[in-house]
Protein backbone atom coordinates (compact mmCIF):
# COMPACT_ATOMS: atom_id res chain seq x y z
CA UNK A 1 0.00 0.00 0.00
CA UNK A 2 1.40 3.44 -0.85
CA UNK A 3 1.67 6.28 1.60
CA UNK A 4 -1.19 8.10 -0.13
CA UNK A 5 -3.49 5.07 0.13
CA UNK A 6 -2.67 4.67 3.81
CA UNK A 7 -3.53 8.28 4.37
CA UNK A 8 -6.85 7.87 2.59
CA UNK A 9 -7.60 4.78 4.66
CA UNK A 10 -6.88 6.75 7.83
CA UNK A 11 -9.20 9.54 6.72
CA UNK A 12 -11.97 6.97 6.13
CA UNK A 13 -11.54 5.80 9.72
CA UNK A 14 -12.39 9.20 11.18
CA UNK A 15 -15.59 8.57 13.11
CA UNK A 16 -18.92 10.28 12.57
CA UNK A 17 -19.63 13.14 14.95
CA UNK A 18 -22.65 12.65 17.19
CA UNK A 19 -25.27 15.35 17.31
CA UNK A 20 -26.73 16.53 20.58
CA UNK A 21 -29.86 14.34 20.80
CA UNK A 22 -32.17 17.17 21.88
CA UNK A 23 -30.98 19.40 19.05
CA UNK A 24 -31.25 16.53 16.57
CA UNK A 25 -34.85 15.79 17.57
CA UNK A 26 -35.77 19.49 17.41
CA UNK A 27 -34.38 19.99 13.89
CA UNK A 28 -35.94 16.73 12.73
CA UNK A 29 -39.40 17.68 13.97
CA UNK A 30 -39.18 21.25 12.69
CA UNK A 31 -37.99 20.30 9.21
CA UNK A 32 -40.36 17.32 8.94
CA UNK A 33 -43.36 19.61 9.33
CA UNK A 34 -42.26 21.52 6.23
CA UNK A 35 -42.43 18.57 3.86
CA UNK A 36 -45.22 19.19 1.35
CA UNK A 37 -46.43 17.28 -1.67
CA UNK A 38 -45.07 18.70 -4.91
CA UNK A 39 -47.66 21.02 -6.48
CA UNK A 40 -48.94 20.00 -9.89
CA UNK A 41 -47.19 22.30 -12.36
CA UNK A 42 -49.50 25.12 -13.49
CA UNK A 43 -48.12 25.74 -17.00
CA UNK A 44 -49.33 22.52 -18.76
CA UNK A 45 -52.85 22.97 -17.37
CA UNK A 46 -52.95 26.59 -18.50
CA UNK A 47 -51.74 25.62 -21.99
CA UNK A 48 -54.42 22.93 -22.25
CA UNK A 49 -57.16 25.34 -21.16
CA UNK A 50 -55.97 27.87 -23.76
CA UNK A 51 -55.96 25.26 -26.54
CA UNK A 52 -59.50 24.12 -25.67
CA UNK A 53 -60.70 27.74 -25.67
CA UNK A 54 -59.16 28.38 -29.11
CA UNK A 55 -60.70 25.22 -30.60
CA UNK A 56 -64.12 26.09 -29.19
CA UNK A 57 -63.87 29.63 -30.54
CA UNK A 58 -62.82 28.46 -34.02
CA UNK A 59 -65.66 25.91 -34.03
CA UNK A 60 -68.15 28.56 -33.08
CA UNK A 61 -66.73 30.96 -35.76
CA UNK A 62 -66.99 28.27 -38.46
CA UNK A 63 -70.54 27.45 -37.44
CA UNK A 64 -71.52 31.15 -37.40
CA UNK A 65 -69.93 31.82 -40.83
CA UNK A 66 -71.55 28.80 -42.48
CA UNK A 67 -74.93 29.91 -41.04
CA UNK A 68 -74.60 33.25 -42.92
CA UNK A 69 -74.54 31.51 -46.31
CA UNK A 70 -77.41 29.15 -45.67
CA UNK B 1 -31.85 2.95 -5.02
CA UNK B 2 -32.09 4.40 -1.50
CA UNK B 3 -31.99 7.98 -2.80
CA UNK B 4 -34.64 7.22 -5.43
CA UNK B 5 -36.99 5.75 -2.80
CA UNK B 6 -36.45 8.74 -0.52
CA UNK B 7 -37.05 11.24 -3.31
CA UNK B 8 -40.16 9.39 -4.51
CA UNK B 9 -41.63 9.56 -1.00
CA UNK B 10 -40.73 13.24 -0.70
CA UNK B 11 -42.32 13.98 -4.07
CA UNK B 12 -45.56 12.52 -2.71
CA UNK B 13 -45.29 14.72 0.37
CA UNK B 14 -44.63 11.65 2.52
CA UNK B 15 -42.50 12.73 5.47
CA UNK B 16 -41.15 9.17 5.86
CA UNK B 17 -38.87 10.10 2.99
CA UNK B 18 -37.48 12.89 5.12
CA UNK B 19 -37.09 10.53 8.10
CA UNK B 20 -35.07 8.07 6.00
CA UNK B 21 -32.79 10.77 4.62
CA UNK B 22 -32.30 12.25 8.07
CA UNK B 23 -31.46 8.89 9.62
CA UNK B 24 -28.87 8.13 6.97
CA UNK B 25 -27.24 11.50 6.37
CA UNK B 26 -27.67 13.67 9.50
CA UNK B 27 -24.45 12.61 11.26
CA UNK B 28 -22.43 12.66 8.04
CA UNK B 29 -23.57 16.18 7.18
CA UNK B 30 -23.00 17.41 10.71
CA UNK B 31 -19.51 15.89 10.85
CA UNK B 32 -18.66 17.47 7.51
CA UNK B 33 -19.87 20.90 8.68
CA UNK B 34 -18.12 20.62 12.04
CA UNK B 35 -14.80 19.67 10.46
CA UNK B 36 -15.20 22.35 7.81
CA UNK B 37 -16.16 25.20 10.13
CA UNK B 38 -14.30 24.13 13.29
CA UNK B 39 -17.19 25.43 15.38
CA UNK B 40 -20.03 23.39 16.84
CA UNK B 41 -22.39 26.37 17.01
CA UNK B 42 -21.80 27.26 13.35
CA UNK B 43 -22.11 23.61 12.32
CA UNK B 44 -25.47 23.34 14.12
CA UNK B 45 -26.85 26.44 12.38
CA UNK B 46 -25.73 25.24 8.95
CA UNK B 47 -26.95 21.71 9.64
CA UNK B 48 -30.41 23.05 10.43
CA UNK B 49 -30.38 25.14 7.26
CA UNK B 50 -29.39 22.09 5.17
CA UNK B 51 -32.24 19.90 6.39
CA UNK B 52 -34.78 22.72 6.18
CA UNK B 53 -33.76 23.03 2.52
CA UNK B 54 -34.27 19.30 2.09
CA UNK B 55 -37.81 19.57 3.50
CA UNK B 56 -38.64 22.54 1.27
CA UNK B 57 -36.85 21.66 -1.97
CA UNK B 58 -36.67 17.85 -1.68
CA UNK B 59 -40.19 17.27 -3.07
CA UNK B 60 -39.20 19.19 -6.22
CA UNK B 61 -35.95 17.30 -6.86
CA UNK B 62 -35.85 14.78 -9.69
CA UNK B 63 -36.17 11.25 -8.34
CA UNK B 64 -32.93 10.25 -10.08
CA UNK B 65 -30.93 12.99 -8.32
CA UNK B 66 -27.91 12.07 -6.19
CA UNK B 67 -29.36 13.06 -2.82
CA UNK B 68 -26.10 12.60 -0.89
CA UNK B 69 -24.19 14.88 -3.27
CA UNK B 70 -27.07 17.38 -3.19
CA UNK B 71 -27.04 17.52 0.62
CA UNK B 72 -23.28 18.00 0.76
CA UNK B 73 -23.55 20.73 -1.88
CA UNK B 74 -26.24 22.56 0.14
CA UNK B 75 -24.18 22.22 3.34
CA UNK B 76 -20.99 23.37 1.64
CA UNK B 77 -22.70 26.36 -0.04
CA UNK B 78 -24.30 27.32 3.28
CA UNK B 79 -20.87 27.27 4.89
CA UNK B 80 -19.35 29.48 2.19
CA UNK B 81 -22.22 31.97 2.43
CA UNK B 82 -21.75 32.06 6.17
CA UNK B 83 -17.97 32.42 5.85
CA UNK B 84 -18.33 35.32 3.43
CA UNK B 85 -20.80 37.17 5.64
CA UNK B 86 -19.03 36.55 8.94
CA UNK B 87 -15.44 36.63 7.66
CA UNK B 88 -14.71 33.48 9.65
CA UNK B 89 -11.84 32.53 7.35
CA UNK B 90 -9.45 34.03 9.83
CA UNK B 91 -10.67 31.83 12.70
CA UNK B 92 -8.13 29.52 14.22
CA UNK B 93 -9.50 26.10 13.29
CA UNK B 94 -7.39 24.36 15.93
CA UNK B 95 -9.47 25.94 18.67
CA UNK B 96 -12.39 23.54 18.37
CA UNK B 97 -10.67 20.27 17.52
CA UNK B 98 -11.70 18.93 20.93
CA UNK B 99 -15.25 18.54 19.53
CA UNK B 100 -14.18 15.62 17.38
CA UNK B 101 -14.76 12.06 18.58
CA UNK B 102 -11.12 11.02 18.15
CA UNK B 103 -10.19 13.75 20.61
CA UNK B 104 -12.80 12.51 23.04
CA UNK B 105 -11.11 9.14 23.43
CA UNK B 106 -13.67 7.27 21.34
CA UNK B 107 -11.03 5.60 19.18
CA UNK B 108 -10.53 1.82 19.28
CA UNK B 109 -7.41 2.12 21.47
CA UNK B 110 -5.44 4.99 23.02
CA UNK B 111 -2.86 4.78 20.21
CA UNK B 112 -5.53 4.69 17.53
CA UNK B 113 -7.33 7.58 19.19
CA UNK B 114 -4.08 9.57 19.28
CA UNK B 115 -3.40 8.88 15.61
CA UNK B 116 -6.90 10.01 14.65
CA UNK B 117 -6.49 13.05 16.85
CA UNK B 118 -3.27 13.99 15.00
CA UNK B 119 -5.11 13.51 11.74
CA UNK B 120 -7.96 15.79 12.85
CA UNK B 121 -5.45 18.47 13.84
CA UNK B 122 -3.53 18.21 10.59
CA UNK B 123 -6.79 18.35 8.64
CA UNK B 124 -7.91 21.42 10.59
CA UNK B 125 -4.70 23.26 9.67
CA UNK B 126 -5.17 22.80 5.92
CA UNK B 127 -6.65 25.52 3.76
CA UNK B 128 -10.42 25.52 3.51
CA UNK B 129 -10.39 24.26 -0.09
CA UNK B 130 -7.99 21.39 0.69
CA UNK B 131 -9.99 20.49 3.76
CA UNK B 132 -13.34 20.36 1.99
CA UNK B 133 -11.87 18.18 -0.77
CA UNK B 134 -10.40 15.70 1.70
CA UNK B 135 -13.55 15.69 3.80
CA UNK B 136 -15.73 14.89 0.80
CA UNK B 137 -13.43 12.43 -0.93
CA UNK B 138 -11.47 11.00 1.97
CA UNK B 139 -13.70 11.09 5.03
CA UNK B 140 -17.15 10.85 3.42
CA UNK B 141 -16.10 8.57 0.59
CA UNK B 142 -17.74 10.46 -2.27
CA UNK B 143 -16.51 9.51 -5.73
CA UNK B 144 -14.56 11.95 -7.90
CA UNK B 145 -17.75 12.48 -9.94
CA UNK B 146 -19.79 13.26 -6.81
CA UNK B 147 -17.14 15.64 -5.48
CA UNK B 148 -17.08 17.33 -8.88
CA UNK B 149 -20.86 17.76 -8.68
CA UNK B 150 -20.70 19.18 -5.15
CA UNK B 151 -17.90 21.63 -5.97
CA UNK B 152 -19.12 22.37 -9.51
CA UNK B 153 -15.75 21.43 -11.01
CA UNK B 154 -14.52 19.11 -13.74
CA UNK B 155 -13.62 15.60 -12.59
CA UNK B 156 -10.07 16.02 -13.91
CA UNK B 157 -9.65 19.13 -11.79
CA UNK B 158 -10.99 17.31 -8.74
CA UNK B 159 -8.48 14.45 -9.23
CA UNK B 160 -5.58 16.90 -9.41
CA UNK B 161 -6.74 18.92 -6.43
CA UNK B 162 -7.36 15.85 -4.30
CA UNK B 163 -3.87 14.62 -5.08
CA UNK B 164 -2.35 17.97 -4.07
CA UNK B 165 -4.48 18.18 -0.93
CA UNK B 166 -3.38 14.66 0.09
CA UNK B 167 0.24 15.69 -0.36
CA UNK B 168 -0.26 18.76 1.83
CA UNK B 169 -1.98 16.66 4.50
CA UNK B 170 0.95 14.24 4.48
CA UNK B 171 3.33 17.21 4.89
CA UNK B 172 1.27 18.54 7.79
CA UNK B 173 1.41 15.13 9.50
CA UNK B 174 5.18 14.89 8.90
CA UNK B 175 5.59 18.34 10.43
CA UNK B 176 3.67 17.22 13.51
CA UNK B 177 5.81 14.10 13.83
CA UNK B 178 9.03 16.17 13.65
CA UNK B 179 7.76 18.56 16.33
CA UNK B 180 6.85 15.64 18.61
CA UNK B 181 10.20 13.88 18.12
CA UNK B 182 12.13 17.14 18.76
CA UNK B 183 10.24 17.76 21.99
CA UNK B 184 10.82 14.13 23.07
CA UNK B 185 14.59 14.45 22.43
CA UNK B 186 14.81 17.77 24.33
CA UNK B 187 13.12 16.10 27.34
Amino acid sequence: MTEVDELLARLRKLPAVALDSEFEALVHARARRRVRRRQAPFAPLAALALAVTVVLYLGWALHFTSALYR
Amino acid sequence: MFDRDVLTLLEQGDSRGFDLAYARYAERIFGFLLRLSGSRAVAEDLFQHTFMRLAEVGPRLRVDSDLRAWLFAVARNAFHSYARSACVRSLDMRADVEHFPASQGLGASPDAGLALDELERALARLSESDRELLLLFGVEGLSHAEVAAVLELEQVTVRKRVSRARARLAEALDGDARVVSKSTVSE
